[in-house]
Parts: structure tokens; sequence; C-alpha cells
């Protein structure tokens, strides 16, 4: 899904999952990042690049993704 | 039983039998030895029996996630796995030591407690090649007939697209083969230097696993509380220096042309294509190097700092840093330990070039102090070929094809149970991070826990308000592991092994209380372990489960038969002291970190130190009954009784 307010730069995504943690322990009351509304799809192989992409979940404009990520792979439009 | 930060339960298999089963997790175990190393080291007690090959199917391996595995904890990311290593620790090969490895991963460590599970047990040995994948859904034995014999990046690769956002052990031809310098994989890390074959021996291919059940916590705001601040203290206080960074240059310390023209200061900034952290990481320190031209054009290097690649490059006279970084990455291809190898590869080269040994020696292959040679000396080794059977057996077999001793040799290599150290204190000093080697149970390794140690140029003033502040001590307390102007390094060393034994049990990572300035307090662990488990935990109780946690550990290799005469300084680095030789560009010697030159006896101190201060027994450097009764480990003592002098 694609977010308004949230600006995506897969290329600087280092793959913490810090936005994960963050947004699972809220809307999940846990650290579980399979279940965050934010989802990272891993880079496998060399050149492979990071997919960074929303759930239909992510409805509230809370940013806590981009509070929490410290490289600038998320950036608030 | 509710669990928070913990995941609730061990994992059982038996690769012989075909099942597994799952037991939960005591709250006294994690009471009296938090998780990770700390339980995996109380669950080999029960599950090893002592004299056993560790390359046999009686050889357990115990895997563990620590309890803020998982969370938002800054670098909380480890894998913590422990078995009998196999690597002779004697001469005579009889002995074997029992020790607790780590990796840092970017995934596996988190997907495992995801998964479910604190710790996994494995048993037995595989009737042929499997992989073990262990989901929050199911656990099977799975057929890895396909990938035997596939190097560690394709076997990463396969099962990586296959079990979709896993974490993956794996290792590689090495292993497969038991040679018994090899290592595994985790994600984008090295786990378990020397272990890879005790793998291989169990027809063990892989480890996968992922999971969704989540982590959950006792109390998030007080959790969130320690965290915001800390992550905000790590980014803002100096991390590592450069070289060690891997924008920083390229130099190592010590380089002399015309390897300084070979590895030019922004080699690292130019060939740096990809950074990877671990989860709950904010300073990476997982890269990825291309080389752009030359006959290795296209390849690449998976490593940490790209200062390895200097140190080794010099000392292979590798002028060429893509050689360098090939003969590096095909280590890590084959899964074989790069620290070992490339010191072995340097110790056999450099006595055939110099008439030491001959084509006798080296079942025919010629010798040279090339990368052509290196290379085919690798795969001898992965294969175990010739000369390469010899060196996959470690360095006592080394010793035994040569007939030269790599401890003694001027062209050796400081030797420590077996394992070769990773720094030579004759050229960096001997303060702790170099005793640690001598006395870490996992032979050889410099651990410890002393923040900012790699920063040289800092006067122990710095040292020590550094370390008072990250331990939590008052003024009378640093006075027992510091003078005016140096440590004591033989106490020191006992507060630090406590201290690291209590992280390594939580699944911390070292980037945080020891590389960057220290930011991670021993005060904020136990803040986070509390607010994140419900068992309220201070800084004391944490270093006093790490204390306990140490000497249980060293129970299981006093077992094994590991006492004072095991924790010997390499002769090679006393060698120096007493007979002058040049080395190299210059004279090396064991000093203090005034310059003093260290004799026999200074050496022999510091262990005295060492023993006195873990309440041991002076003369076979064994835990005293005293000890392990203060420690409620009194069922241990008939382990240690027939070793103890008083």
């Amino acid at each position: 899904m694609h977010k308004e307010n949230i600006k995506v730069y897969p290329e600087a995504c280092v793959e913490c999952l810090s936005c994960q943690l963050i947004c699972s322990l809220t809307y999940q009351d846990r650290f579980v990042p399979e279940r965050a509304y934010i989802q990272i799809d891993p880079r496998i192989d060399t050149h492979d690049v990071v997919k960074i992409r929303f759930t239909e979940d992510c409805v509230k404009e809370c940013s806590l993704c981009v509070r929490y990520c410290v490289f600038e792979a998320l950036g608030k439009v | 039983m509710r669990f928070y930060g913990y995941a609730g339960h061990i994992l059982f298999v038996d690769l012989t039998a075909g099942k597994t089963w799952r037991e939960t997790l005591g709250r006294e175990l994690c009471e009296d030895f938090i998780g990770g190393e700390g339980i995996n080291i109380r669950l080999m007690l029960d599950l090893l029996k002592p004299g056993v090959d560790p390359l046999s199917p009686e050889n357990p391996i115990v895997i563990g996630v620590g309890p803020l595995v998982g969370t938002l904890a800054p670098s909380t990311s480890m894998t913590q796995v422990a078995t009998k290593y196999a690597i002779p620790a004697s001469s005579d090969g009889k002995k074997y030591y029992v020790a607790n490895a780590k990796g840092a991963s970017s995934r596996f460590s988190l997907m495992l407690k995801n998964a479910g599970y604190d710790h996994v047990v494995v048993l037995g040995r595989a009737p042929s090649p499997s992989y073990l994948l262990i989901t929050d859904g199911e656990v099977r034995i799975l057929d890895a007939g396909d990938l035997w014999g596939k190097d560690v990046y394709e076997t990463m690769s396969i099962l990586k697209k296959k079990h979709r956002n896993s974490g993956v052990w794996t290792i590689g031809p090495a292993g497969e083969n038991l040679v018994r310098i090899s290592h595994g994989f985790v994600d984008r890390s090295h786990m378990g230097r020397h272990m890879g074959a005790v793998m291989g021996s169990k027809n063990l291919k892989a480890v996968v696993t992922y999971g969704a059940k989540g982590v959950e916590i006792a109390d998030r705001k007080r959790f969130l509380d320690v965290v915001n601040p800390l992550r905000e203290r790590i980014l803002t206080q100096t991390t590592v220096d450069p070289p060690i960074e891997s924008d920083g240059p390229a130099h190592a310390p010590g380089m002399v042309s015309p390897y300084k023209e070979g590895y030019p200061q922004d080699l690292a900034v130019k060939t740096k294509i990809e950074d990877f952290a671990c989860a709950s990481c904010i300073t990476p320190d997982r890269f990825t190097f291309e080389i752009k031209d030359g006959p290795f054009a296209g390849e690449t290097l998976r490593t940490t700092h790209f200062l390895m690649v200097p140190i080794f490059g010099q000392r292979l006279r590798l002028v060429d840093w893509r050689e360098t970084a090939k003969f590096m990455d095909m280590c890590n291809c084959l899964g074989i330990d790069v620290l070992t190898a490339y010191q072995m590869v340097t110790f056999v080269t450099r006595l055939y070039a110099r008439g030491d040994i001959s084509n006798k020696e080296t079942d025919g292959m010629e010798l040279r102090r090339d990368f052509r040679c290196y290379r085919e000396l690798l795969e001898k080794i992965a294969r175990r070929e010739g000369i390469g059977a010899a060196m996959a057996d470690g360095w006592y077999s080394l010793h035994e094809k040569v007939g030269i001793s790599p401890w003694e040799h001027w062209d050796g290599t400081g030797i420590v149970k077996g394992t070769d150290t990773i720094v030579d204190s004759r050229s960096m000093r001997f303060d702790p991070w170099q005793f640690s080697q001598i006395v870490n149970l996992r032979a050889g390794k410099e651990e410890h826990n002393s923040p900012i140690v790699h920063r040289y140029h800092e006067t122990i003033e710095v040292y020590r308000e550094a370390f008072k502040e990250s331990m939590n001590l008052t003024d009378e307390e640093i006075k027992r592991y510091f003078t005016d102007d140096d440590f004591i390094t033989g106490r020191f060393e006992k507060i630090s092994e406590d201290g690291l034994a209590a992280y390594e049990s939580l699944g911390q990572c070292i980037q945080q209380y020891i590389l960057s300035c220290g930011a991670l307090r021993i005060r904020d662990a136990a803040q986070l372990y509390s607010a994140a488990t419900g068992i309220e935990t201070s800084a004391a109780d944490l270093k006093k489960k790490g204390e306990r946690i140490w000497n249980l550990y060293k129970v299981l290799n006093v077992r094994e038969g590991f006492t004072r005469e095991d924790d010997a300084f390499p002769p090679l680095w006393v060698k120096a002291t007493e007979a002058p030789a040049r080395m190299g560009t210059g004279e090396v010697w064991l000093t203090t970190r005034g310059g003093r030159r260290l004799t026999k006896e200074d050496l022999t101190r510091t262990l005295d130190d060492y023993y006195d201060e873990r309440g041991w027994d002076i003369e076979t450097g064994v835990p005293t009954r005293e000890k392990l009764e203060e420690l409620g480990l009194s069922e241990f003592v008939p382990v240690v009784e027939k070793y103890l002098t008083k």
C-alpha cells in the first residue's frame, strides 16, 4: 500500500527492523515484525534491493516508523 | 506460566530418531542463569557426558537466544551456541574444550524467538544430509541432499528464497568434510568459530527458522524509557574510530610499502556496495565490498570492517588487495575460519620459503608466497587433501605433519589450547584484551567487557572512568582493577568476564558495550531485563549471575580435564621476552601499557591475580568449594574436588 504521508528510500534501508519492532509493539502489544504494518522484504543476493511496503492496516498517520528509522530510509512528506 | 521477554520453550531435536519435542522453560533456570549463554551452559552440563568425542552423535549442540532478543533494545540480535569443540586442545589429542560461541544475525535469532523457542537442543546424528526447519507452525527435519556440497552463500540464497523472511544458519563444504577449523554462517555473520565440523558430523547442513508469535514484554513504558535515551546516546557518542569503520581509511596500523600503496586510504569507501544491520541494531557493521576490475571483477567480499583486508594482505604478502579479498571470500564460501586459515597458510609457506620444510612435508605440493598457492591450500583444506588434511585438523596435527612447532617457531603464532590467538600481545601491549585469550573458555578468543579498548591512544584515566561507568563500580571497587598507570590485568579480567557472561546471556551484542563508547552500561541492561521480563534485577544482580554463569562454564571444562596448566601463555610470546629477535620490521615484546618489558614472572603473577580474584584455587585454577557454594552451585563441588589443594 502506498502511504501519502511517508516517503520511502529503500536504498538507505539496512534492515535493522526498528520500524517493524516499534510498529508491532504499538499496535500488536508485542514485538512481532511479521505482523507490523510496515513490511521489509529482505535482500538475499548481492545487488538485491530492499522492498518497503505498508499493509492495508496502516491507517493512522502516527509516523512512528519514520521516527525510529535512523538511516533516513523513511521520511515524512 | 506467562512469559515476558522469553518465548517459554526449549525445543529438543533428536536427529538419530527423527523426533522433536518441546519442554517448558523453567523459571528457576531464567532466574539463575538468565538465558542465552547461561542456560546453554546449564543445559550442556546435563546433556554432555565428559570425555565424549566432539564428532560423535553424543555431542549435543545447544542454541540459545536471550530474553532481550526480538525486542527493540539496541543490538540484541545475538544467537549463542554451545557444544564441545572439535579442535584438539592438547598435543595428545585427548582434550577438547566445551565452549559457547555467538553470531549476530539479521533475522535468525529474532525469528527463532518468534517461532516460540528460547533454546534448541540438537542431539544425535541424522542418517543423511539434512536441515532443520523451525517455525511457529512446525518443526521438521528435511532432506538436504541437494544442498550438500554447496557453498555458504549459495545455500543461504536457496534456503532464504524457499523459506520467506527466515533466518538461516549454515555450514559450507568444509564443515561437511569435518574440517575442524571450519565454522558456520548465520545470515550475514560468522558463527561458531571452529564448530562447523560438529554440525557436519551430525549431517546437519543448516538450521532455518521463522515465526510470528512475537515477544511480549512486561512493562512497555519502562522498557522504552531505557531504549529511547540509549538509542540517542549510541547515535551521539563517538563510535569506533577509523580505521575500523568501513568508511574509514583502509590502512592497518604499521602498514609499510608496497602494501600502503596497494591498499589506498579510500579503498573501503570506493568498494563498499551494501550495508546490513542485525535486527534492532542502529550501528550496522556488516558490509559487502565489490571487486570492480581485474580477474575477480564482479565478485564480492562480505565481512565486517574492511580493516581485516589490509592486515591479512600485508601478512600474506599480497600487494593486490583484490587477491586478499578473494582469499577471504573463499574462506567464507567454503566455511573455513579465515583467522586460522590465514595464519596456517602464512606459517607453512614461510617455512617452505626458508627451506625449513620441503615437498616431503607438503605431500609433493610446491608452496609459494602467492595467491594461487593460497587458493590451492584452501581447497586442499576443504577437501582434506595432502597437507590440507593436516591443516584441517588443527595446529597440533599440522605440527606433526611438518615437524616444526607453530607455537615456538618465529614464523608461528600464539596458540592457546590448540587455537590461534586473535591478537598478538608482542606487538600490541599486554592488557586485558590480550590476557582474555589465555583464560577465555572459548580458547584463544579475545573477549572482554571493556569499552573503547580498541582505542590504543587513550590514557589509563579514560579507560578507568569508562569502565567504572560501564560496570557501575564505586571508587573503592575500581581500585581493584587499575593502578595509577595500568590495568591490574588479572583482576580486571574477572569482572570483565562476569559482565560479558551477563550480556551474552541476555542476547546483547558487543557493539554497544565494547565497540562504541560503552553507551550501554550494565545498569541499563539490568533495567531492560527487568522491564522486559518482569524479573526485577539490579546491576549487582546481573554481575552476580554473570559470575555464576562463568563459574559453571569453568566447571564444564574442569570436568573435561582443563586446569591451570592449560591456561598457559603461548611459548612464542614468552620467547620474545627472553631472546630478542628481529621480526619483520622491528623487535616485538610483551610490554605493559607503560612500555615496561614483561617477564615470565609478571605473566605468572597475572594468572595468580586472576584466580585469586575469582576465588579459585591458585595452584590448579579451578573453582573452590566455597566459591561454588556461594554461587548456589554446591551440587558441582564433586567435579572440582580432586583438583583442590586446600
